[in-house]
């Protein structure tokens, strides 16, 4: 695409400019892409995106429990004998808008990918690619890459091995990694996901003709490819995410309640899965976190300070800045499935620095000992800090 | 964003002007409530006013499914409808300040109550301050600004709507946004002076 044009832009211009508004929008290059193939607009580029994304933003969200009032006011006002087809109407709207912004269609879809999550067991064992057939392939290294061809039949393991299967119609393929290991995916549709240690991932090996959608548990940095006719969904049993082109890191952890979703490029957003009529579309801006509350019933949104901290793992390594010393334990006691235990002083230390995520997990404790200015010693199953 | 297709609502329209059928407009009535209690904030700060308007509008589509028709745009047709039946209401009820053919004169932009930490954050920035030059427009500005972002209707569609040329449409948000952009940078160099004066001082 030539952007020789943007190079005399103020960023009213951007924003009146079409292409630039596909852009920031639809995130098919990144703004920090457009920033650095127009050097000399950086700041104008910036100003016009949060200008855009400012008069672009809903400025006003009735609770649906009003909407649903009036509604049901609008259809009182005809004549009598509507009454009892109106129940039967307003019960049948219910369970329409009942999935929020996201329609009663993919609610279906939802429990498509849902009921097969919940009626295939899985150990996290070995990292192990699961394909349509129901064939275990199994997958021996720390770091292992998978990439689909573009008809979800041809599977190459490791960039070496090539597995053949077909595919049929609602065969899912699950990859599972586990604790203390990590894997890159490429999807066929050219999706870009890294799996933590400890998560699984779900999709079929070929999307369907009008979305695409995984289905999460643990965690997964995305770069989903752009494709403005197939909207892209990565479930989770707390919510789902609906991604408009992109770069986020999603965390769904069932054992510990956690559910974050931390946004680096472009725009998601995300609805709770069993919000019903009091669910809504909770969009998310880069440099921002959505977490699931306690209570399950809502999702908070806030700004985050270091965003590579939480795709580093990718790479193999954790970094830190003045971060809670129990936070950063919780974190590498996840990644290796470990206990890790600290006495309560040790708890309100703060730790900077850069930790490599290496295959045992002693030496990344040695690691955070130096660090932490402390020792370690294990009991039983357990590791414990002290000063 | 969570836009509503437009071509969808308008085969959703058509399928309610058939035969009355009364989830299609259900459909619509749900998922542009937002859009529309927004754009009547452009003309009133007056909530009841705006509740019974978009109420009032979707009873009359109701009762007078018969003479409805198909239309090409199907947001702007309901976006110009309910503008119509609002500033109806409010010339009723006086609200209306005759020096101002289209506004009650009083708008002011509304901060988005999406998400009160979100608001917080986000907001909390850039937002506010972008908020407060939006509300230096004048009216006319502010509606044209709405008409084009929020609801993404077509220079055309929206000179349709405001009865003024497309030209004249276009340059008026151009206009509007060279404003905000300039009161930005000049809030901007004022903040930085600031500093540089309290580093002098002290």
């Amino acid at each position: 695409m030539d952007f020789y044009h943007f190079n005399t832009y103020n960023a009213e211009d951007f924003i009146m400019d079409d292409k630039f508004r596909e852009i920031v929008n639809e995130g098919f290059i990144s703004i920090e892409d457009l920033k650095d193939r127009v050097p000399l607009k950086r700041q104008e580029i910036k100003l016009a995106v949060d200008m855009l994304n400012k008069l672009q933003i809903k400025e006003f969200q009735q609770s649906p429990e009003r909407k649903l009032e009036q509604w049901n006011r609008i259809l009182k006002q005809q004549k009598k004998s509507f009454r009892l087809r109106f129940f039967r109407y307003a019960a049948a709207i219910l369970i329409l808008v009942g999935g929020g912004s996201f329609s009663y269609f993919h609610y279906k879809q939802r429990l498509a990918i849902e009921n097969f999550v919940a009626s295939s067991a899985i150990n996290f064992q070995n990292t192990e690619l699961i394909l349509a057939n129901g064939k275990h392939v199994g997958i021996d290294r720390i770091q292992s890459n998978i990439k689909y061809s573009a008809d979800g039949k041809g599977v190459m393991v490791n960039d070496t091995t090539e597995m053949k299967q077909s595919v049929a119609e609602g065969a899912y393929n699950q990859m599972i990694v586990p604790h203390g290991k990590r894997s890159q995916i490429v999807l066929s549709d050219g999706t870009k996901v890294w799996i933590n240690s400890g998560s699984r991932l779900v999709y079929l090996p070929v999307f369907k003709a009008n979305m695409r959608e995984v289905f999460l548990e643990g965690e997964a940095y995305f770069e989903v490819a752009k494709d403005a006719k197939k909207p892209f969904y990565v479930r989770t049993d707390a919510y789902t995410i609906k991604v408009y082109g992109t770069k986020f890191d999603v965390q769904a952890y069932k054992s510990d309640n956690e559910y974050n979703t931390i946004l680096m490029e472009g725009k998601v957003s995300l609805e709770i899965n069993h919000g019903g009529v009091l669910s809504k579309e909770h969009f998310l801006f880069p440099d921002h976190k959505a977490s699931l509350s306690e209570d399950k019933e809502d999702i908070l949104i806030s700004e985050v300070a270091n965003i590579d901290n939480y795709t580093a793992w990718k790479d193999g390594y954790l970094i830190f800045k003045n971060e809670a010393f129990s936070e950063l334990l919780k974190r590498v006691s996840r990644y290796y499935n470990i206990n890790i235990e600290v006495n309560a002083q040790m708890q309100i230390k703060h730790v900077s620095g850069k930790l490599d995520l290496k295959d045992n997990p002693e030496r990344v404790l040695d690691g955070l000992a130096i660090i932490s200015k402390a020792r370690y010693a294990k009991h039983e199953n357990k590791y414990v800090f002290y000063e | 964003m969570n836009k509503p297709d437009n071509t969808d609502y308008k085969v959703i329209w058509e399928m309610f002007i058939a035969d009355g059928n009364k989830e299609a407009l259900g459909l619509i009535y749900f998922s542009h409530y937002d859009l529309l209690y927004s754009f009547g904030l452009k003309y009133t700060n007056d909530n009841q006013l705006i509740e019974d308007a978009i109420q009032n509008i979707f009873s009359y589509f109701l009762k007078s499914v018969n003479h409805l028709s198909s239309v090409n745009n199907f947001k702007a047709y309901l976006l110009q409808s309910f503008r119509h039946q609002l500033i109806n209401d409010l010339k009723r009820e006086n609200k209306l300040k005759l020096s101002n053919q289209f506004t009650g004169g009083s708008s002011e932009y509304h901060e988005p109550e999406v998400d009160e930490i979100y608001e917080k954050e986000w907001n909390g920035r850039i937002g506010k301050t972008i908020s407060k030059c939006l509300n230096h427009l004048s009216e006319k500005q502010k509606e044209v600004i709405f008409l084009r972002f929020q609801s993404e209707l077509s220079y055309n569609e929206i000179s349709v709507m405001l009865d003024i040329t497309v030209d004249s449409c276009y340059k008026l948000v151009y206009r509007s946004l060279k404003e905000i952009r300039m009161e930005l940078e000049q809030m901007h160099i004022t903040s930085k002076q600031m500093i540089l004066f309290f580093m002098n001082k002290f």
